[in-house]
């Protein structure tokens, strides 16, 4: 585990910095040379003068901490949801016949379209914000927590009904196991929804958080400061998705080294 | 008597689709005795096993005992080694974690732990406890999977092909390993098997099942002497003789 850890970060590290630095460095120069003469496309230089001045305000910070709060905070009752629905779903071939067609239809909408609905019914509101967050997020773990379930090799339901173990024991020691590699996928795809669903409702709705931040930024020709927003945003994508790998690389049942990824 | 199958039928599949796999097969298995069951491919070998373990049940009017009473779900005292050890392991317990999973709830932590050690013992991968199945190669897994269905201690072992997918050196070691474990403990074990020279070696009985719907279409006593080894008894003219004869009812005489 370990040493798996060492090897991703020394890989990422020289060759990928070196990269990104050369671009921006690029970037720059292209700025200042007028080749990319746009006039709202402000340099590297720029943006970090910007951000320096962000940062030593408490309006970033804030609005961080809020998109940060509305993200995990949807994303966590997105998780319960999807999962708890998921898993009956999964385990009862019943609920899964009655319910699948509304979920499907339910599903194939955009949660954008339903932002005027939820301004309407929620108001410029947190609750707005976070309704867009939570139906969002629900999908990718219920269908990854079904595929999950339903992807349970038969002979170990067999291993379970030939060892007498009983309904609550297969699915807690056999079917919730095998499960879990795609619940996880289901659970990490949904916090990067979660976080860019929070942005856009921040946008468009909510007057608060990064989102909110980066509009106002737009609308006072600001370009510096709304590309702090941007990278900001883009920032907290990479920190969440991190902290969610490092939990899982804790949390979950401890297998060897390269075969981690399959279960 | 451990098992005894009387008339048996068997159907696989639901409605219109559903068809007759086995008819009217009835045979007894000795307690103690060692019996293969052989067959083409498809004509019903996994879903005789599968009725026996309990796993599904047979047609309505069929008789499946095991020790004096009608099988009508996995019974106790009854073990089964599966056929396909990559799904029949659980890959995110360790070895002893598996070897010990029957045996969860119905003893204390200590002794389970003392049992499932003495199993892997017996198997010869006690140092491999606390590895993982995928760490092991195809024989030890297998090897894993016959601790577990001995560590409740069955009076019954089904075995589906447990060596069909192992390299001919491996299955050899198995086979003699398997011998080993069974003699003198009094075990039932029946074996499911396409490899008439396994099924002559290993049995006491090999029951033949053909025709469609399949029924027994031989039962051919395997007279060697136990115990038995890879060399003179695969020589002996016991062996040859039941092997001839068991090859004969599979393919026709030629």
């Amino acid at each position: 585990m370990g040493r798996d850890d060492g090897q991703r970060w020394r890989a990422l590290n020289p060759a990928g910095v070196a990269v990104l630095v050369a671009v921006a460095g690029l970037w720059e120069l292209l700025v200042w040379a007028e080749f990319a003469a746009l006039r709202f496309l402000p340099a590297p230089s720029e943006i970090s003068v910007a951000a320096r001045q962000a940062l030593a305000e408490d309006e970033l910070v804030g609005r961080i901490l809020h998109t940060l709060g509305v993200t995990l905070g949807g994303w966590a009752i997105a998780s319960v949801l999807g999962f708890g629905l998921g898993l009956a779903l999964g385990l009862s071939d019943r609920a899964y016949r009655y319910s699948m067609t509304s979920f499907e239809v339910t599903r194939a909408i955009p949660p954008i379209t339903f932002v005027p609905a939820a301004l309407i019914i929620f108001g410029f509101s947190v609750k707005m914000e976070l309704m867009l967050v939570i139906f969002g997020g629900v999908w990718p773990v219920l269908v990854n927590t079904i595929g999950g379930v339903h992807a349970v090799p038969s002979e170990l339901h067999d291993v379970g009904v030939v060892h007498r173990l009983g309904k609550l024991s297969t699915i807690r020691k056999i079917v919730l196991p095998a499960a879990f590699p795609s619940v996880v996928v289901g659970l990490r795809l949904a916090l990067s929804l979660c976080l860019v669903l929070s942005i856009v409702a921040e946008i468009v709705g909510n007057p608060a958080g990064v989102g909110n931040g980066l509009i106002r930024a737009s609308q006072a020709l600001q370009p510096p400061l709304m590309f702090v927003y941007v990278l900001v945003a883009g920032l907290m994508g990479v920190v969440l998705n991190a902290l969610f790998g490092a939990a899982v690389k804790r949390f979950m049942p401890p297998v060897q080294g390269h075969e981690a990824q399959s279960w | 008597m451990s098992f005894e199958c009387r008339a048996l039928k068997a159907e696989v599949g639901f409605g219109d689709a559903s068809r007759t796999v086995l008819n009217n097969v009835s045979f007894d298995v000795a307690k103690g005795e060692f019996v293969s069951i052989m067959g083409r491919s498809g004509v019903g070998k996994t879903t005789l096993l599968r009725i026996m373990a309990g796993l599904m049940g047979p047609a309505a009017d069929s008789t499946v005992m095991f020790e004096g009473r009608p099988i009508d779900g996995p019974p106790e005292g009854l073990s089964l080694v599966f056929q396909d050890y990559t799904s029949a392991l659980l890959p995110w317990r360790t070895v002893a974690a598996n070897v010990g999973l029957p045996l969860e709830g119905h003893m204390a932590k200590s002794e389970r732990n003392r049992r499932v050690m003495a199993t892997l013992e017996m198997v010869g991968l006690a140092d491999r406890a606390n590895d993982r199945p995928p760490q092991l190669s195809g024989g030890m897994q297998q090897r894993v999977q016959l601790a577990r269905a001995l560590a409740s201690r069955p009076t019954a072992l089904l075995m589906d092909e447990p060596f069909g997918a192992l390299d001919a050196l491996t299955k050899s070691d198995l086979e003699d390993e398997l011998l080993g474990l069974v003699a003198g403990t009094g075990i039932t074990v029946v074996f499911v098997t396409h490899d008439i020279d396994e099924a002559v070696y290993l049995s006491d009985r090999v029951i033949v099942l053909g025709g469609t719907p399949a029924g027994v279409a031989a039962d051919v006593v395997v007279n060697s002497p136990r115990p038995r080894s890879q060399i003179q008894t695969r020589e002996s003219a016991e062996f040859l003789a039941a092997r001839s004869r068991v090859h004969e009812v599979i393919f026709g005489t030629r």
